[in-house]
């Protein structure tokens, strides 16, 4: 209510003020998901005693001439499993004002906002996985000059329903040569600099260590384009920043660098990017662990795989070291060609490799230092490394074939924090058929088969994977799934586990932008993603409901 | 020029919001907020939710055994042993767990808010929980607050006896906690990425001797008597056993105080 009283206050005199006699518009959105859990020692599945839990939000704008204002409502009662119980609750964490005259943009309250690629600052929500790193104060953008936009804000950023205690100050530039300088107007070379700052301020009560109050970080960007060639890149470096605590603490900077050289003509698309990162885990509270508090965000330098057996084992960036490669080419066999057929046929190919720094990330203590190699891959520890290959093709008119082929090696120690002591190296085998039966009615089958090596050398953690998903559409307003995946049981740990079924079977409809799916089943305990950051998710066996409308 | 003026004076303002410390400043001259001890001295308990298949966990043990060494004889530390990370399995055949520690777990939410963390205190329910990089700030923050509540324990073998009295008036329902702690255990641990197998486990939680929540007590300004019987289990070692006891506030979680001894021989 007070929430409401605020922006009610705010809004007016703008309202007043405005000369534009419209009404103005409101948007708004709706999503609500809710699953029952229930007892399922087969799959260790545990009931929840509130027999049901749901997350549900509602974002509602209100948009007159340059003015916006808007709210989230937020619920979790309580918060899914996989979610930060933390989030249980419900309330409105989302609200601001922002209004826009000659030139510069005024924000109030929260906002989202992204320096560069994000090397030192990025504050996002995603809400799959439970994050929401939204800034709260104030942000303005300016254009002082044709070509350079500034960005600069004060703000504390959202932790659950609450603010960490930093203070994160803010300041980006970027500028346009080709609109800055008159004399590069018609160049065929395109250019943008780009300039970042950001400090976070937390006071200091350790009793033993001095700990810088004030941490910053910096980043320069570049990106040119010429023609079918682009090239962008990124260098961040941070000011020491100790995690707090009283047994010890690593002064060591941190950096950043990212580059990518894409080539792109009709039909063919190349792509080589390298990154290499050392202690920059930046967050606006020092020593926040998880996903909590997350100033900064590494993009991910392999494949994000959608396919749910390919993204199996996905790769999170490890933000404290590491290095990593990754070249893609996607090439589009031209139509009536040999082996473009009578439609064509695309593939793509992908490598990524990603490796830890030489002697892990730079250390600083009183007594004593390690600064890694800036380059160095042999023999150093191996995070993640993926060869794939994806093929699409059009059989004919009602059949569209889609194959993948993945071969993965993953470094669960490092990823997920256990201690198996060696590496999983899994294949995975993907064709998805969608087969129109007539029109409105469609047919998508998919089969994907994981398996793992069974060499002495690689873990084989819950060997191998068999699933097959046949999906039903009638649009634009009904689909019908069914989905099973299987385990053909596996021995860990001394502890044998017996074969079982993930079976899922769902029903959506859809009227305008009105979308309800039910759907029962087991759901297997894994790792979900989204671009490189990753939540556990716990088996569970019950129904699900999800309902998401916009107006 | 005077926008560029100005940008460049905004850039230069902010460059100056950082703060670089200098390899031989990181550490303070030392103080370790010694009081005055003529006084009863307010305890403070550090519960560290832990598990011997969590890589990270040692940082918090350590940090918790630095903080012992800081505030020497202020500090009461147990090791919570629980979870996923605590689960036998493989060559990790000890189970540390305990009930009592489930139940705590469960109630506080700590291995869903991800290990190693644990609580000061309980300071702050229900959001309690701290990491470990933050507990010597918090207990810097009350170390030299006045006690409340005096605690003394003695044993005789068989039975734990605890005295306890009010120092001031107390508002709200107060529980007595007494539990058995052990230290020196070796056992493997995970330290980063390697298996340790001759790790020192210290503060690690054995039982509680009255329930996860303790007992209902009603203090005076004069000395109450507590009486608990136990009995140790065979494969713990006597003379690396404390008997623990604290008082805490029902309403809001918090501990008033905490005691330690060493059992008896």
């Amino acid at each position: 209510m007070k929430t409401f009283l605020l922006l009610a206050t705010l809004c007016c005199p703008f309202l007043v003020l405005a000369q534009d006699n419209s009404p103005g518009t409101i948007q708004g959105d709706f999503s609500f998901n809710a699953q029952t859990y229930y007892e399922d020692s087969a799959i260790n599945a545990s009931k929840v005693d509130e027999f049901m839990l749901m997350n549900g939000y509602a974002n509602i704008l209100y948009n007159k001439g340059n003015f916006t204002a808007g709210v989230r409502y937020e619920s979790y009662m309580n918060a899914l499993q996989g979610f930060d119980t933390d989030y249980n609750g419900h309330g409105i964490p989302y609200r601001f004002a922002q209004y826009t005259i000659h030139g510069l943009d005024i924000t109030i309250g929260n906002f989202y906002e992204q320096f560069g690629n994000g090397l030192i600052f990025r504050s996002y929500e995603e809400k799959n996985l439970g994050i929401d790193n939204v800034m709260d104060g104030f942000r303005l953008k300016y254009s002082p000059l044709k070509g350079l936009m500034l960005k600069g804000f004060i703000a504390k950023q959202r932790l659950f329903w609450e603010h960490g205690p930093g203070i994160i100050r803010g300041i980006d530039g970027e500028l346009n040569l080709n609109q800055a300088l008159s004399s590069l107007e018609n160049s065929k070379t395109m250019a943008i600099l780009g300039g970042s700052f950001v400090s976070r301020f937390q006071e200091d009560n350790n009793p033993v260590y001095n700990l810088p109050q004030n941490v910053a970080a910096y980043a320069f960007r570049t990106s040119i384009n010429r023609g079918k060639v682009s090239f962008n890149s990124e260098y961040a470096y941070k000011f020491n920043d100790p995690k707090g605590g009283i047994a010890s603490n690593n002064y060591a900077p941190g950096m950043a660098l990212t580059s990518n050289l894409s080539y792109s003509q009709r039909g063919l698309g190349i792509l080589l990017e390298a990154h290499r990162v050392d202690n920059m885990d930046y967050r606006s509270k020092r020593g926040a662990s998880l996903n909590d508090l997350t100033l900064n965000y590494i993009p991910a330098i392999s494949k994000q795989h959608a396919y749910t057996l390919a993204a199996f084992y996905p790769f999170a960036t490890q933000p404290m070291g590491e290095l990593g490669f990754q070249g893609q080419v996607n090439y589009t066999f031209k139509k009536k060609s040999k082996i473009g057929g009578k439609y064509g046929t695309q593939v793509a190919l992908n490598y990524s490799r990603i490796n830890g720094l030489n002697g892990g990330h730079s250390v600083l203590t009183e007594s004593g230092s390690h600064t890694p190699m800036f380059f160095s891959i042999q023999n150093e520890e191996l995070f993640f490394r993926d060869f794939n290959i994806n093929l699409k093709k059009k059989l004919s008119k009602k059949v569209k074939l889609v194959a993948n082929y993945v071969d993965l090696i993953y470094n669960k120690d490092v990823i997920e924090g256990k201690n198996n002591g060696k590496n999983i190296h899994a294949r995975i085998g993907i064709v998805e058929l969608n087969y129109k039966l007539k029109p409105k009615h469609t047919i998508i089958s998919e089969v994907q088969y994981l398996s793992v090596d069974k060499d002495d050398t690689y873990y084989q953690d819950q060997g191998d994977w068999i699933m097959g998903l046949v999906e039903y559409t009638i649009s634009p307003h009904w689909f019908f799934a069914i989905m099973d995946q299987y385990n053909g049981g596996y021995t860990s740990e001394g502890k044998t586990y017996d074969a079982v079924h993930y079976l899922n079977i769902s029903c959506g409809y859809s009227k305008g932008t009105n979308r309800f799916e039910l759907g029962y089943g087991k759901k297997r305990e894994g790792i979900f993603c989204v671009g490189g950051v990753c939540r556990e998710v716990p088996s569970s066996n019950g129904f699900t409901l999800s309902i998401t409308s916009s107006f | 020029m005077k926008t560029k003026l100005s940008f460049i004076l905004i850039v230069l303002a902010f460059l100056s919001a950082c703060d670089t410390i200098e390899q031989d400043d990181f550490l303070q001259g030392g103080t370790n907020g010694s009081g005055d001890t003529t006084t009863v001295i307010k305890k403070i308990l550090i519960e560290d939710f832990t598990g011997f298949r969590c890589k990270n966990c040692p940082d918090a043990a350590n940090e918790l055994q630095a903080i012992e060494n800081l505030y020497e004889g202020k500090i009461v530390g147990i090791g919570v042993h629980v979870g996923y990370f605590a689960t036998p399995g493989g060559d990790f055949t000890t189970d540390f767990r305990t009930d009592a520690g489930e139940d705590l777990d469960a109630f506080f939410s700590a291995s869903l808010s991800g290990l190693p963390i644990g609580l000061v205190n309980r300071i702050g329910y229900p959001n309690a929980l701290s990491q470990h990089t933050d507990w010597a700030s918090t207990v810097s923050d009350i170390i030299n607050q006045e006690a409340t509540v005096a605690i003394t324990i003695s044993d005789n073998g068989n039975q734990i006896s605890v005295q306890a009295k009010e120092l001031s008036t107390i508002s709200g329902n107060l529980k007595l906690v007494v539990c058995i702690t052990e230290d020196d255990i070796i056992d493997k641990q995970i330290v980063d990425n390697s298996v340790v197998n001759d790790y020192e486990h210290n503060h690690v939680l054995r039982t509680h001797l009255n329930g996860t929540w303790g007992t209902d007590v009603s203090l005076t300004n004069e000395y109450t008597s507590f009486d608990f019987s136990y009995t140790l289990d065979g494969s713990w070692q006597r003379s690396n056993c404390h008997a623990i006891a604290y008082i805490y506030n029902d309403s809001n979680k918090e501990v008033l105080q905490v005691e330690k001894i060493h059992l008896t021989n």
